[in-house]
């Protein structure tokens, strides 16, 4: 065998089989460096990657497209301001009508009953005549105009008594003209004269039970002035339907 | 196997995006011909499946005509379409999230090997196949960092995870891809 004795030999021989491990940051190094040109060829053979999809799909795409997108817009915009206005008017709607029973929730509930330790000033309100209706009873008010009726009726009383006074000659104080006049039919009566209906005021009279007492007197009449009374009536009332037109 | 060779030789322009506002059908058609294939591939690389990339799909491209008038024109149309379609596709996930089973044990993870050699080789429709293979949460992760070139930051915003969440599912989704490429070989 050949002796190797110069220093290259020795350097040779020393370093040939030389092993030292490497850092781990190294091969860290060297994988991401894989990796980026792996990753590098993969973005480069998907880039400009197409493939043809089956017909059908487009006739089922063409079942859900939109007619026109800016009127389809537009709707969506009406849609929304009345969707607004509509929850507006249906609040508006709420709040009036809690208002409404909060108020009649308030009137219903009564008042407190005060204890017989209270002692509570009650003030009723004197109304006044405008302030009068059908639903206000003025006790004073009434008062009032049932003393008035009431003068009227002495009135009204003592002048009954004076025409119907036995003491009076009845035959004087009425003359025949105001007789004759009497018996009339309403239609043809002078003027001056009217029928006069009760009012509704007379009837309040009664209701605050004024006395009225009317007198009947008996006049003592011969037969002969019946007679002839009779005579007078029946000439006026033969007289008025002669006169009266058939097709009145 | 699914890459189109048809072109289409038309022009999508603001007379067509008007006409398919105005819900002109011609038009709606001619933009969705112009762009199915490009936001199929799309829907592709984020499905499982051949059906479940036709139901996203259809999904983007009605969310694309019911708010096309929204476009306002400041990038490209088409990279707001990638966008919506991209959208959808996170909406699925958020869906699947709670019903997302990993098929996966850990420990096929472990056996690491450069697969430079075999990316070199493979096809992309071989490529998406190993995509679709992957659980949901990091077929997203993965195609959101990898080919879409977003942040973990982004990620973690757009699928409301953390940035410690979005890393560690991007790595197992690459050991993962390591490994049936190992297999491949």
């Amino acid at each position: 065998m050949k002796e190797n004795n110069l220093p290259e030999d020795l350097f040779k021989d020393a370093l040939s089989n030389l092993e030292v491990n490497p850092s781990q940051k190294s091969w860290a190094d060297i994988s991401d460096q894989l990796d980026t040109d792996a990753d590098t060829k993969i973005q480069q053979k998907f880039e400009g990657f197409e493939a043809q999809p089956n017909p059908e799909i487009w006739e089922g795409i063409r079942t859900q497209l939109p007619y026109n997108l800016r009127i389809r817009r537009q709707l969506n915009w009406f849609a929304k301001i009345a969707a607004v206005l509509l929850v507006g008017m249906l609040f508006t709607m709420g709040s009036n009508m809690l208002k409404l029973n909060k108020q009649q929730n308030a009137a219903q509930i009564p008042s407190p009953t005060p204890t017989a330790s209270e002692s509570v000033e009650t003030v009723i309100p004197i109304l006044s005549m405008e302030d009068k209706s059908d639903f206000v009873f003025d006790v004073n008010k009434k008062k009032e105009v049932a003393s008035i009726l009431m003068d009227e009726e002495e009135s009204i009383n003592s002048l009954l008594d004076f025409i119907l006074d036995d003491s009076d000659d009845i035959a004087l104080a009425i003359d025949e003209e105001i007789i004759e006049e009497s018996l009339l039919p309403a239609d043809e009566l002078a003027h001056g004269f009217a029928l006069v209906s009760p009012e509704d005021d007379i009837e309040e009279i009664v209701e605050e039970e004024i006395d009225l007492t009317i007198k009947i007197p008996l006049v003592v009449v011969e037969e002969s002035e019946i007679e002839s009374l009779i005579d007078m009536y029946d000439a006026n009332v033969s007289h008025s339907v002669t006169n009266t037109p058939l097709n009145k | 196997m699914m890459t189109s060779n048809l072109k289409v030789d038309v022009v999508i322009d603001d007379n067509v995006l008007a006409g398919c506002i105005e819900g002109n059908r011609a038009a709606q058609e001619l933009l969705y011909n112009f762009f199915a294939p490009k936001m199929f591939g799309i829907c592709l690389r984020y499905s499982y499946d051949y059906h479940s990339a036709e139901d996203l799909l259809q999904d983007g491209f009605v969310k694309v005509f019911h708010n096309l008038d929204r476009f306002r024109g400041d990038g490209s149309f088409e990279g707001w379409l990638k966008r919506i379609f991209i959208n959808t596709a996170i909406e699925q996930y958020r869906k699947n999230q709670n019903k997302q089973v990993n098929p996966l044990n850990d420990e096929v993870y472990k056996s690491a090997t450069s697969h430079d050699d075999v990316l070199d080789k493979l096809a992309v429709d071989d490529l998406l196949k190993v995509i679709q293979l992957l659980p949901q949460g990091y077929r997203t992760v993965f195609n959101l960092y990898v080919i879409e070139g977003y942040s973990h930051k982004e990620i973690a915003t757009l699928l409301n995870i953390s940035d410690g969440t979005s890393k560690s599912q991007l790595a197992r989704a690459k050991d993962y891809i390591k490994n049936l490429l190992r297999k491949i070989k």
